[in-house]
């Protein structure tokens, strides 16, 4: 019998393809501390953000089906609250992000238990209000969140012992090589579950619901997991990132993220869990690339957006799928 | 087979859905015993589908009531319902398109469910060896069911006829009592059919239990131990396979139009 796997090639040789695949993004995250320039390690610094809240879209939208547009929202709601916690509290940066994806967490539940009851279209309008009800909250709820102006002066996570600093979060290798740590992490637990029997589990109610309810599987509850780990992790994120800015204002609810999320997942293929990872570092850094000339810089994004639409249109990682699916069919029926 | 169980596996009482005013369904009641084939037929639009719908949870019926095991089980959902060891097919076959062939049936087992979120995302040895059972499990319902060697091909590339052949091996995971097959030969080759005719024959032998809708006269009549007949929702007879084929109403109610399209025809020729 021939060894195939379904989201790869042949297993030929002594690589398995998830391992060739974690090479490949080893090599990516290592590329920008190669470099050695700021610039390109603040870089490479968001594209570890996106890489973390594209993958955690990734697993409530292409694998568990559900089309989220709270993700955005979560980010920011983490943020928020990594930054109160720190200014307000003089909680350390390193309680307050996991905090802050605690807190997260606990709220898609809250948010998802009502926008599950009815239907995957109603999923879809109460994950877009969530963001915009984050959005909102952040300018006019002034008494906490200190409304457009923000909340300036956050310390960065640091290391020290007794008087010497270990680690500046301050420096652009010393954050990147936290934003590394921390997508490690992240992203190591994000493949465990898909990779596990509660991945399976998600793939097959995104597949076909009616048959996975008839074998026993209470759908609700595998979304709800899904939604609340993914926004957990969102959470993390900003409240991690919003320490390398400095300061947390409504702009972290920006369309320009929601836009680059949304566009990391489907042109690296919704449901691939190594191409929207690749794809996270490629179009972050693609805009940055394209800077040589500031005033076509957006129009050139563009073409190359539509270019892979036309192209790709599953992403990256349909076209893979696809290939394996005529590589079987050509076996079965020759 | 003899009725010496005291009481049925499936007991349905006045069962009752009407839609927008429509009886689909209306106050059907009918036993399944244990280790029993029971053959649900009637014409298009007689209410079968609604039927096992309400029975398995998809569709909430109006009033009357349904016992599965020994507990009333109306109103359940369907996840509970396979969990109490009901299972079903669709008429419209369903199988998991993405996933390979092998882990159609795996994801079916319930059993895997048991353990902890935390124990399958950190995949323990216990985790490990209970899907390598269950992968070995599928695989002998695949043979059974005979497509072994599409094991680990994406269930996508099936054709129809093997896409129902899944959906059935699906079913067999962890053995349910209740094994629902809603029109499982529509559209299926000769091959087909008499592939599921004989698995059907070979597992019941073992003591399963049935429940099949089908259109497909003589395979009901020569698999079933009793055949329920519906028209326009309401139960018009039931009995032994060779009762219910000289059944005057039951010609009727299949062959009564075109009897008289028949006969209309005959008259425009006089």
């Amino acid at each position: 019998m021939m060894a195939r796997t379904m989201n790869g090639s042949r297993a030929a040789g002594p690589l398995s393809p998830d391992l060739r695949w974690f090479l490949c993004v080893a090599l990516l995250a290592i590329a920008p501390t190669l470099t050695g320039s700021s610039y390109m390690l603040n870089v490479g610094s968001l594209a570890l953000a996106f890489a973390v809240l594209a993958t955690s879209l990734n697993l409530v939208f292409g694998f568990t089906g559900l089309l989220s547009f709270a993700q955005v929202g979560f980010w920011g709601v983490g943020a928020y609250v990594a930054a109160i916690a720190t200014a307000d509290y003089g909680v350390s940066p390193w309680l307050a992000f996991l905090m802050g994806g605690v807190f997260t967490g606990v709220l898609a539940i809250l948010v998802g238990i009502p926008a599950l009851r009815v239907s995957r279209a109603s999923f879809v309008i109460v994950s877009l209000s969530f963001t915009l009800l984050a959005t909102l909250l952040s300018r006019s709820w002034i008494d906490v969140t200190r409304g457009p102006l923000g909340i300036p002066g956050l310390p960065a996570p640091s290391i020290a012992l007794g008087d010497r600093v270990l680690l500046d979060g301050h420096e652009p290798l010393a954050f990147y090589c936290i934003m590394l740590g921390f997508a490690v992490l992240a992203l190591g637990f994000m493949f465990a579950l898909v990779r596990s029997s509660i991945g399976r589990i998600l793939l097959a109610t995104n597949q076909n619901e009616a048959l996975a309810r008839s074998q026993g599987i209470n759908v609700k509850h595998y979304q709800l997991l899904a939604f609340s780990v993914a926004a957990a992790f969102s959470g993390m994120t900003g409240g991690l990132y919003i320490f390398h800015l400095g300061i947390v204002d409504p702009s972290i609810f920006d369309t320009y993220y929601s836009e680059m999320l949304l566009i990391i997942v489907i042109l690296g293929g919704a449901g691939n869990f190594w191409t929207v990872i690749v794809a996270a570092f490629v179009l972050t850094a693609v805009p940055e690339l394209l800077r040589f000339d500031p005033e076509l810089r957006l129009v050139m994004f563009g073409a190359v957006l539509v270019t892979a639409a036309l192209v790709l249109p599953d992403g990256f990682g349909g076209y893979l799928r696809d290939a394996n699916l005529k590589r079987w069919r050509k076996e079965v029926r020759p | 087979m003899t009725d010496v169980h005291p009481e049925p596996m499936l007991h349905v009482s006045s069962l009752t859905k009407t839609f927008a005013g429509v009886t689909a369904v209306d106050a059907v009641s009918f036993d399944v015993r244990p280790g029993s084939i029971v053959g649900l037929i009637g014409p298009n639009g007689s209410g079968k589908s609604t039927t096992i719908d309400c029975l398995t949870g998809f569709t909430r019926p109006d009033s009357g009531s349904a016992r599965f095991g020994g507990r009333d089980v109306t109103g359940w959902r369907p996840e509970q319902l396979a969990a109490a060891g009901m299972v079903r097919t669709f008429q419209n076959v369903r199988i998991y398109e993405g996933m390979s062939v092998t882990d159609n049936l795996v994801v079916a087992a319930r059993s895997l469910r048991r353990f902890t979120w935390a124990e399958q995302v950190l995949k323990l040895p216990r985790i490990t060896r209970h899907e390598a059972e269950l992968r070995e499990e599928a695989l002998s319902h695949l043979r059974l069911v005979g497509i072994d060697k599409y094991a680990e091909a994406p269930a996508g590339i099936l054709s129809y006829g093997q896409r129902k052949l899944v959906a059935f091996a699906m079913c067999l995971m962890g053995r349910p009592r209740l094994i629902i097959l809603d029109e499982p030969l529509a559209g299926v080759n000769p091959t087909v059919i008499r592939r599921i005719s004989g698995l059907i024959d070979t597992l019941n032998a073992e003591g399963q239990t049935f429940l099949l809708i089908e259109h497909n006269v003589d395979f009901i009549m020569r698999h079933c131990d009793k055949v329920i007949v519906l028209e326009q929702g309401r139960l018009l007879t039931e009995g032994a396979p060779e009762v219910i084929r000289s059944d005057p109403r039951v010609l009727e109610a299949y062959l009564g139009n075109y009897a008289e399209y028949a006969e209309e025809e005959e008259t425009l020729h006089v």
